[in-house]
């Protein structure tokens, strides 16, 4: 039990690690298409509302429907609010949102995808093989 | 549907399943797999061909057509239970926790770097310092050293002074 705590714990404080590297940028957390998290890690400054599952799973449906449009399967969404920004990469069937301050820098936010990438496909896998077993 | 940015917009997603609607757990949680909003050509669909050439085609014309309707009010569809959210937040934490340890640590250059400031691309990014408070700096330096090589002590009385302790 000690070992899977400890497993989930050092996953998370990699991502700390990562999100104290980019100034404002105060949660990353990832998410099923219906918004439930599946590993976040986030500062007090974040808005609840942004952690809601009504929030992140829009992202997962107007992904696509905006494909829909015309231009095609898109893989970023980036939503700026008044005070906070929101970045979503659609890494289907999991997708990973990035919520920061309106003045953190968005192209460093976008360098992460490649950064979460392989751990995000892991946790992809391992769900979907213990779902298989 | 042509896309103009990207090089890869048009190609077909690297795993077939990873679809629209595909989702991490299967349909025992309570909860239907999502369907297209409108007609039922999402069932039909695998079955195109045990049936005639015209009602396949006409299967596969709806199955397309309801794939490609927009639908915002599905925003609002996929709302879900509070408990079936909980059920499945908790299905995952027991899941991600069997996790292969070594290879769920994050290979990421910018977690090499060395942990001197917390925010690095911050401190890189910003302004130099002026060559004038450089040069204040320098010369308010060499002051200091100045006035501490000139710094005399001059023996006035020794610092530690023996107690006069009575002997027994």
């Amino acid at each position: 039990m000690v070992k899977t705590w400890l497993v989930v714990a050092n996953v998370k404080k990699d991502i700390w690690d990562l999100m104290q590297m980019i100034e404002g940028l105060e949660a990353v957390i990832i998410a099923d298409r219906d918004g439930v998290p599946i590993l976040k890690v986030s500062t007090e400054l974040v808005p609840d509302a942004s952690t809601r599952p009504a929030f992140l799973a829009t992202f997962a449906t107007a992904a696509d429907q905006a494909s829909k449009l015309g231009l095609s399967k898109n893989k970023t969404i980036i939503c700026s609010f008044h005070s906070y920004q929101v970045v979503h990469f659609n890494k289907c069937p999991v997708y990973i949102s990035l919520i920061a301050t309106r003045d953190a820098n968005t192209g460093l936010l976008l360098g992460l995808e490649p950064e979460l990438e392989s751990l995000v496909a892991l946790v992809g896998n391992t769900i979907q093989t213990e779902e298989q077993h | 549907m042509g896309g103009c940015c990207g090089k890869d917009n048009d190609k077909p997603s690297v795993e077939p399943e990873s679809s629209e609607t595909s989702r991490l757990l299967g349909p025992q949680n309570g909860r239907t797999p999502d369907k297209p909003m409108y007609g039922d050509g999402g069932e039909r669909h695998p079955n195109l061909l045990k049936r005639g050439d015209e009602q396949s085609a006409l299967d596969q014309i709806l199955h397309n057509t309801a794939n490609n309707i927009i639908d915002v009010a599905a925003l609002d569809s996929r709302r879900m239970e509070q408990q079936e959210y909980l059920d499945r937040a908790r299905q995952y934490g027991s899941r991600v926790s069997n996790l292969v340890p070594n290879a769920s640590r994050l290979q990421s250059h910018m977690l090499q770097l060395h942990n001197g400031t917390s925010m690095p691309y911050s401190v890189l990014s910003a302004e130099p310092i002026s060559l004038h408070d450089i040069n204040l700096i320098n010369h308010t330096a060499e002051k200091f050293w100045n006035a501490c090589e000139g710094i005399k002590v001059n023996h006035k009385e020794d610092l530690v002074v023996n107690f006069e302790i009575p002997e027994n």
